[in-house]
């Protein structure tokens, strides 16, 4: 089964055309979303695949990819 | 007592004359037409010229409505719009009188971009309660009156138009009846889409650059919202229908950014090819936005009798709501 790290990094450059070199737990956000609609649809691609919703309000800290992780562990963690 | 269904049975939409094309609109905020185009899948939108207000544009989408109808007498005419021509009183009632329905029952509903939907309710409502036979429900906004020229969040997303639908009593199970419906709100993320000022809370502009007047929007959050009540509130219809994914033929969303209608689709598990999308040469027209849809893929021949249509809105306030129905024989007119 793919962590939250694998299952990230594949829709970044699945669906937002990331190069897969560029694309690590440092990584800023902003750097590989071209805008702002780009977050929500990233989260809401994410949350689909592991089953939670992720609100657009709980990214607000939210700066590079290990902070995504991190979120979305946190609520999947809560789901169990 | 038995209840009765609203049923469609005209179809009536009206654009104002002049176009504005994404460069346009692209040259006053320093970008470029594609990166409206690729942002919003807008490419124009239509204007209303100085001087016509929502009623002349809801006029002309409830004379059209009557043309496909084949009728010219409703009890009761709803206009759905947060552009009226005035704060008081509503604009129903000038556009019945003006429509040769002097008489008829009418009032607005406000609730943005979900506005038709909720009007088609409350239609379905006065029907089967009897207190109507026949409704005509336009839905109106002339948005440039209140969207700042010079805002990157708005300009390039709104136009105006008008779009409208007889209803008339009939069954539950004529192609054309609609329901069931699914309303819903979430009031306490009302600023995040907003006109500050000129209500009874700011009554005046409270800063001399009229700040206040414009409408202004938090595009990443409503878009979140969006994508979350949408996709809900049709989950919710389609179970009070019946309903499965693969029985739904076109899912009719608000046409507010083709991103928007992209996921909600995806989402759903519905495949793109049923979704209607007619915002390319519209742009986001709030309250009208549905039944420009629906003509728009009526006049494409998309949507043939006994199709099953799921229509789904979100807006401002917040707002969301859905309907099911099926496609009855008619022609739109303009």
């Amino acid at each position: 089964m793919s962590t939250i790290l694998e299952t990230a990094t594949r829709i970044l450059v699945d669906k937002f055309d990331a190069s897969a070199e560029d694309v690590f737990p440092d990584a800023v956000l902003e750097d590989l979303l071209s805008d702002s609609l780009d977050w929500v649809e990233f989260a809401v691609a994410v949350g689909d695949e592991v089953g939670t919703r992720i609100r657009d309000e709980e990214l607000t800290d939210v700066r590079t990819v290990a902070d995504f992780v991190a979120v979305v562990e946190e609520k999947v963690g809560a789901l169990k | 007592m038995s209840y009765h269904s609203a049923v469609l049975s005209g179809l009536g939409t009206y654009l104002p004359k002049q176009i504005v094309t994404n460069r346009e609109v692209a040259e006053r905020l320093g970008v470029s037409d594609e990166w409206i185009y690729k942002r919003t899948g807008i490419s124009r939108r239509h204007r209303a010229a100085e001087g016509q207000a929502t009623s002349d544009l809801a006029v002309l989408a409830g004379e059209a409505a009557f043309v496909s109808a084949g009728m010219r007498h409703v009890d009761a005419v709803i206009v759905a719009t947060s552009t009226p021509d005035h704060i008081s009183p509503a604009t129903a009632p000038e556009v019945a009188a003006r429509l040769g329905c002097a008489g008829a029952a009418a009032f607005d509903v406000g609730a943005v971009c979900s506005g038709f939907i909720y009007g088609l309710a409350t239609a379905t409502g006065l029907i089967s309660a009897g207190i109507a036979d026949s409704v005509l429900m336009i839905g109106a906004d002339t948005f440039s009156t209140i969207v700042d020229p010079h805002d990157r969040a708005t300009a390039i997303i709104f136009g105006d138009g008008a779009g409208a639908m007889v209803l008339r009593r009939g069954e539950a199970t004529e192609p054309g009846a609609l329901g069931p419906f699914d309303l819903g709100s979430g009031g306490e993320h009302s600023d995040l889409a907003a006109v500050r000022d000129g209500g009874s809370r700011h009554k005046r502009s409270t800063s001399p650059d009229h700040e206040g007047d414009y409408f202004r929007m938090n595009g990443r959050e409503m878009y979140s919202h969006a994508v979350e009540w949408m996709t809900e509130s049709s989950r919710k219809v389609l179970a009070r229908t019946g309903w499965s994914l693969q029985d739904v033929d076109h899912l009719v969303a608000h046409q507010a950014n083709a991103r928007i209608l992209a996921t909600v689709a995806q989402r759903l598990g519905i495949a793109p090819d049923r979704c209607v999308i007619s915002i390319e040469h519209t742009g986001n027209t709030v309250a009208a936005s549905i039944p420009l849809a629906l003509a728009h893929a009526a006049r494409a021949a998309r949507l043939r009798k006994n199709d099953r249509v799921l229509l789904t809105a979100f807006g401002a306030g917040l707002t969301w709501g859905s309907v099911a129905m099926t496609w009855p024989h008619l022609d739109p007119s303009t």
